[in-house]
């Protein structure tokens, strides 16, 4: 059973059919490489998948289970995180904050543990922080812990929102650009610890224009052009696609 | 001092400054200054109830004068059918008052922004006008006079009355503690930081994992709530309680203070508050200009003020940190 199913999804935007009866699937496991020239539906398909955005046709089934008619909320709960391509950030929280923010549908105690403080609920919350500090030393932003998230600069925003986006241990990992403005040292740890995560059991699919960092990275290749898949294969295959070529190296 | 460090010891340095006020009724025992000082201590409460909405979760609420017009009229009835005692009344208006917020909160939540705000403006000028008419039951615009006077009770021990001002005084003042100790126990914490996600980013919100709707909901109930309890306190300190209880007026000055004081901030809300119901009684040594001084000088604060009382005070703590 594949881990992510989507049958013949379809989103119009008035007269523009910004994604067209796209299906695909991808098993439990698997680095995906999403590219296509801008305007050919990633982020569109990206946001019906988490239902940012209500697809007008098409189905999608998360771990066996048809998630079409989820609250994005619910979506993420079930395990399937997202980065967004214009990074987004709690401004008003600190670094470390939006980690916690992100990490905490995972602790299991009520409100009113939470506004009483009982031991149980102090207990999750001195677990979890352990585990954001870890992952704020692995982004190196350890410096800015207890800066506020709208005093970062780009690529420390994405950097934060790639870490929110995997603190919670999830099944399946939409990310949106994580390369993109990223210094090229950051670039390559984002690529290891990808792979790191991988081997742990998270799968991937990632839009990403920087081709030497996906061809290096993604174990198969889906190319979109105007809302329609082009190519799916191996890196090299689609590379390679006469199809992917035209639309999206100019050639 | 860090920004940070504001937040972690205001709730400590208001509590100080509230039981240092605590003495000023023994030294003037001056029916208006107290008067004064009692207002002002509602207007904490009633504000920091707004508070949790408004500053925290970032939903602008319009109808927060019906949970307090709602509560004082509970009060006012209960008082001239059977005379519950106080603590009775609290406990019935609050739980009417959370009733109502879930009645309205079933259309308004449906909507975010700006035309959450009409909705619970539009809901709130529907309850008004419900209790203006229902003159069967609350007397319409002829008011409920002479609100019970024995409401006020605590099991035969403290009795309080009208008369005694002070001992209402002391009554708001615990209120006001118990309340800003609540106010801080949602606005840090885990339930903070998720409200103030909320308030943020509601798109990044629900893609890691949160339920918008169910906070905004919850603060929405227990802002609800504790006005409620606020106006059954004040129907028997005010003795008189009319359908303007539950207009728009409230809701302005709840605005005011919040905003002016500074949203979202323990401090901000509570020197707005004191800022805003003392300033206007000290003008009233020059009645026929009280209201033009008093237009001016929110006109002047808003605009050379933007960050309000709380952009004033983490200016200090910036001057403090670089000395």
């Amino acid at each position: 059973m594949p881990l992510l199913k989507v049958c013949g999804l379809t989103k119009k935007f008035y007269g523009i059919t910004a994604v067209n009866n796209v299906s695909f699937a991808v098993n439990t496991g698997e680095i995906v490489g999403l590219i296509g020239p801008n305007g050919s539906g990633k982020t569109t398909l990206f946001n019906c998948i988490t239902r940012m955005l209500i697809a007008d046709q098409g189905r999608v089934l998360f771990n066996g289970e048809d998630i079409s008619n989820f609250k994005p909320a619910q979506i993420a709960q079930k395990g399937l995180a997202r980065s967004f391509h214009f990074i987004r950030v709690f401004i008003d929280l600190t670094v470390r904050e939006n980690i916690l923010v992100a990490a905490q549908h995972h602790q299991q105690d009520n409100d009113l543990e939470q506004i009483f403080r009982t031991k149980n609920s102090r207990l999750l919350d001195q677990e979890i922080l352990i585990k954001a500090d870890k992952i704020i030393n692995f982004i190196g932003l350890q410096g800015l812990t207890n800066e506020k998230a709208g005093n970062l600069s780009y690529g420390q925003r994405k950097l934060l929102s790639f870490s929110m986006a995997i603190i919670f241990h999830p099944k399946l990992v939409l990310l949106d650009e994580p390369a993109a403005a990223v210094n090229p040292t950051m670039i390559k740890r984002i690529g290891e610890y990808i792979r790191t995560l991988n081997q742990q059991g998270i799968t991937f699919i990632i839009v990403e224009h920087n081709m030497e960092f996906i061809m290096g990275l993604a174990d198969r290749i889906i190319a979109l052009d105007q809302g329609s898949i082009i190519a799916d294969g191996l890196p090299r295959d689609v590379q390679h696609d006469y199809r992917v070529q035209e639309a999206y190296f100019g050639v | 001092m860090k920004a940070i460090k504001e937040n972690k010891y205001s709730i400590f340095l208001i509590i100080g400054v509230l039981l240092l006020v605590s003495i000023l009724p023994l030294l003037v025992n001056l029916p208006f200054v107290l008067h004064v000082l009692i207002s002002t201590l509602m207007y904490i409460g009633f504000a920091l109830s707004y508070d949790i909405v408004t500053g925290q979760i970032g939903a602008v609420s319009l109808a927060h004068a019906s949970f307090f017009g709602l509560g004082a009229y509970v009060t006012a009835l209960i008082g001239k059918a059977i005379g519950a005692p106080f603590w009775l009344n609290i406990i019935i208006a609050t739980i009417l008052s959370i009733g109502l917020a879930i009645v309205m909160s079933l259309p308004a939540f449906r909507l975010s922004d700006l035309s959450f705000s009409f909705a619970t403006l539009g809901l709130a000028l529907t309850v008004q006008l419900v209790v203006k008419n229902w003159v069967k039951i609350t007397r319409g615009p002829m008011c409920i006079h002479n609100v019970s006077n024995s409401s006020l009770w605590f099991n035969g021990i403290l009795e309080i009355s009208r008369t005694n001002l002070i001992a209402y005084f002391y009554l708001f003042l615990m209120v006001d503690i118990v309340i800003i100790i609540l106010y801080r126990l949602i606005s840090t914490g885990r339930l903070g930081r998720t409200l103030t996600a909320v308030r943020n980013d509601e798109v990044l919100a629900s893609s890691v994992g949160i339920n918008i709707q169910r906070y905004k909901r919850l603060t929405f109930f227990i802002s609800a709530g504790i006005a409620g309890a606020i106006g059954s306190l004040w129907a028997p300190y005010i003795s008189v309680v009319c359908p303007d209880y539950l207009s728009m007026d409230y809701t302005l000055n709840l605005l005011a203070i919040v905003f002016i004081g500074g949203s979202g901030s323990l401090l901000g809300v509570v020197g707005g508050s004191i800022l805003l119901t003392v300033w206007p009684e000290l003008l009233r040594v020059t009645p026929a200009f009280r209201l033009i001084i008093y237009g001016l000088f929110l006109l002047i604060f808003v605009t050379s003020i933007p960050n309000g009382v709380k952009g004033i005070i983490s200016n200090v703590n910036k001057r403090l940190k670089i000395n």
